[in-house]
């Protein structure tokens, strides 16, 4: 069973984060969200929305028309949401790790320092 | 919306199943005109072609294609393993057997995957693609085995296909090779958090030690038998397994579905619990089926500590099949329990009836008759399961249940059990050490829920 959520996904959720959303302004806002990281193609996006929506995340929430083309609006689920909570804290786990990683490598090279010195 | 050439975008659509653009069809290209428009382009791009073209021919690798290649390959595995008994084997037989059921049965365990999305659909779509020209370049070794076989016998040199069958077998591996080392990346990815560079180490060592060993295996009824019930079970087998849901995520639902969680976080207990017994059995058998007979005063020779370790082994996957039911997530209904239960207790039952079979070994005589009444039990179960469980109306499902059920009983049964009893202390140990995954049911999904804030 899938655990990990891909990046394009976590974007998505994450728009969907944010409230009721079509299609465009989901493809939007995890361009600008992921600071330009994820650039998802129309295609792209409809297939993972199709996917989210099988799997429980996301469900659709009504369409309606502007300017005589269809938008379909998604919501998060409880599902979706729970699944992009446990992705954050699973991330934040993996920062925490790195950063005191990264802390203590700091501080190896000025001892080494001192002890070579 | 002045400039933009609607009927190119428009066109995309070709790409995809009839369903799927009646569902999705009108969002999709108002969503790639919007997008256009933002971005002042006239028709699509190459790349927006492209991923049409990928997405699009993934798209068809859906539920209904799973089923259907299911289907197909048994009723395929069922045909060719009745000329096979019945007849002399000729051609089409071993195209049957070497070519359509493997690939039939491919198709289908790549589109559940896919549905399930344990694959995307780039990877769907070359694994698929690789696959089918593995298998194709397999059945075509098979042919020149065949007609090589016949120019040896009449003291003819190899001339024509019959010389070709070493790049053929070989082409056929590296490409299956590829296929499965693609496939298992893709899973890994999708199901575990293991590092881009074991991965693909896991990946492409397990591609290029199954797929050799796939590749000189297929050829007979009971490979055939074995891809097509496989796909099957893996088609009707539940998508969602009962897991820990994250402490993050009880904090955002409040307090209603306590007991739920409640009876989830029994059946994890129990269902953790069985699997260390069957881990702890499995384990005794296994190290006594390889070294008993060092120290066993009841096993004087190694032939007689195998068949005593395969005994304690099929002993040890009875309470590894309770921790499988436990945590498979249950239907509140009578008749759920009783799909959900039965085909289990029927399985418990042959692999009492292997063991039993087991004891009397190594005299084969005596073996037989608990042998077969093991892959009958075991073929009851696997027909109870599929027409219990598969996605298709009642008379078709018991159709395909009894066909793969008699697959199994008749060709493989027999095989089978003893050589997944050494399987069966890993299997307990993944059970068991199961990390807690993102697969959970918090509240019973609703179409009406509003949108939930991300803390």
């Amino acid at each position: 069973m899938p655990v990990s959520l891909t990046p394009p996904t976590f974007w998505i959720l994450t728009a969907l984060a944010g409230g009721r959303r079509h299609g465009y302004e989901i493809l939007r806002e995890t361009a600008e969200a992921s600071a330009g990281r994820v650039a998802l193609k129309v295609t792209t996006l409809y297939s993972a929305l199709d996917r989210l929506d099988r799997e429980g995340l996301i469900t659709p929430d009504g369409e309606e028309i502007v300017n005589g083309r269809a938008r379909r609006y998604y919501v998060l689920t409880d599902e979706g949401s729970a699944a992009l909570t446990a992705e954050i804290d699973a991330l934040e786990t993996q920062a925490r790790v790195a950063r005191a990683k990264l802390a203590a490598s700091r501080s190896v090279p000025s001892t080494g320092r001192a002890v070579l010195s | 919306m002045t400039g933009v050439d609607e009927r190119s975008f428009e066109r995309l659509l070709r790409w995809y199943p009839r369903g799927w653009r009646r569902r999705h069809g009108a969002v999709l290209v108002a969503t790639l005109l919007e997008e256009a428009e933002a971005r002042g382009r006239r028709t699509p791009t190459a790349a927006d072609v492209r991923s049409a073209a990928v997405h699009g021919m993934a798209a068809h690798l859906g539920r209904r294609f799973a089923l259907v290649t299911s289907v197909l390959s048994v009723g395929a595995a069922v045909t060719a393993g009745a000329l096979f008994v019945s007849t002399t084997p000729g051609l089409l037989v071993l195209v049957l057997l070497s070519g359509v059921v493997p690939t039939l049965a491919t198709w289908s365990v790549v589109a559940t995957s896919r549905v399930r999305g344990l694959v995307g659909d780039v990877r769907a779509i070359a694994v698929t693609a690789l696959a089918t020209a593995s298998w194709s370049l397999g059945v075509m070794a098979s042919v020149a085995w065949a007609l090589g076989f016949d120019d040896a016998e009449a003291g003819r040199p190899l001339q024509g296909l019959a010389a070709a069958f070493l790049p053929l077998f070989g082409g056929g591996v590296v490409l299956g090779a590829a296929a499965i080392a693609i496939a298992v990346e893709a899973v890994l990815r999708r199901t575990t958090r293991v590092s881009a560079a074991t991965r693909c180490a896991l990946a492409v060592s397990l591609g290029l030690s199954a797929a050799p060993l796939i590749g000189l295996s297929s050829v007979g009824p009971a490979a055939a038998a074995l891809f097509a019930s496989g796909a099957v079970v893996f088609g009707v087998l539940p998508a969602r397994l009962a897991v820990r849901a994250p402490r993050g995520a009880e904090s955002l639902r409040g307090s209603a579905p306590a007991v739920p969680l409640v009876a989830a976080r029994r059946r994890r207990v129990a269902s953790r619990a069985a699997a260390w017994v069957a881990a702890a059995g499995g384990t005794t058998g296994l190290a006594y089926a390889f070294f008993g007979s060092a120290w066993s005063p009841a096993a004087p020779d190694g032939t007689i500590a195998m068949a005593h370790g395969i005994t304690v082994l099929l002993v040890s996957a009875i309470p590894l099949l309770a921790a499988i039911g436990a945590t498979i997530e249950p239907r509140p209904t009578f008749r759920s329990a009783i799909h959900r239960w039965g085909p289990l207790a029927l399985v418990a039952l042959s692999l009492c009836s292997v063991a039993a079979a087991y004891v009397a070994a190594p005299d084969s005589a005596a073996m037989q008759p608990g042998l077969q009444a093991g892959a009958i039990l075991a073929g009851a179960a696997l027909a109870w399961a599929i027409s219990a469980h598969a996605r298709l109306p009642r008379a078709a499902a018991v159709i395909v249940g009894v066909a793969s059920g008699a697959l199994y009983a008749s060709f493989i049964g027999v095989m089978v059990a003893p050589l997944l009893a050494f399987g069966v202390p890993a299997a307990a140990l993944f059970l068991a050490l199961r990390p807690s995954g993102r697969r959970f049911r918090v509240l019973p999904r609703s179409r009406a829920s509003a949108p939930v804030p991300v803390r």
